[in-house]
């Protein structure tokens, strides 16, 4: 199960060469519970990707709040 | 983050004129804004054909029409598709961000942002990148674990 991490990583990431990639995927229809761990992985990545872009959402609101008057007052007068 | 920061000042206003055209507010206007930064900073510079500022004009004009439910007519632009996620994915992640957020922090780093481990160490003050790795496996398998269990939770319920 542990080793099974850092291979589906190296699947997942399209980084496996060819042949491991190949054996891979017929390990894969072999084994359900490793197409399981697959998905799993895959979906965990996913809502890691998500949760990073949140965190820029967080920083660019940052950098709105912290630039200057004269940037602020050009864009209230474009709201008005 | 000065180029990024510099970037921002200088097309935000251009944007928020486009959006208050079309008939949008501030707040919808930064968000979009935000979005199409984001779209931007996950891109290669040499996959973008034209100025970084038309390039975050086209795309936050496309998140709005996307948002307003309008048919999109600029070629060339693309979002990807996986962009948002969807309202149910939001608990999950909800879930993650509040009871994983040290193990989520260090993850985005690798698998987001792209750091390298040498500077996820100094970041996250481990001592070497092999305690690093470490916890970014432990993390992942954490993380995976916490999927695994909802997703044998959701199949229980539909």
């Amino acid at each position: 199960m542990k080793e099974h991490i850092t291979e589906t990583e190296a699947y997942l990431l399209g980084i496996m060469p060819e042949t491991e990639r190949l054996l891979f995927e017929a390990k894969m229809l072999a084994d359900p519970a490793l197409q399981e761990d697959v998905k799993h992985q895959r979906r965990a990545i996913q809502m890691i990707r998500w949760y990073g872009r949140d965190l820029q959402r967080e920083r660019l609101s940052a950098i709105y709040d912290a630039l200057d008057a004269e940037f602020h007052l050009t864009i209230t007068s474009i709201f008005k | 983050m000065e180029d990024i920061t510099a970037l921002y000042r200088d097309t935000f206003p251009h944007v928020a004129r486009v959006i208050k055209q079309l008939g949008g507010d501030l707040e919808t206007a930064k968000d979009l804004f935000h979005d199409a930064m984001i779209i931007y900073m996950e891109k290669n510079p040499p996959e973008i054909r034209v100025s970084a500022k038309a390039y975050l004009i086209g795309i936050t004009r496309i998140l709005w029409m996307k948002q307003q439910k309008l048919k999109i007519r600029e070629e060339g632009l693309s979002i990807p598709e996986d962009f948002y996620a969807s309202e149910a994915e939001q608990p999950l992640l909800e879930y993650l961000r509040t009871a994983g957020e040290k193990c989520m922090q260090l993850l985005q780093a690798f698998y987001y942002e792209q750091m390298e481990l040498q500077e996820m160490a100094d970041t996250f003050h481990y001592s070497n990148v092999r305690s690093v790795t470490v916890q970014k496996h432990k993390c992942l398998q954490k993380v995976r674990a916490t999927v695994k269990n909802t997703m044998l939770y959701e199949g229980a319920h539909n």
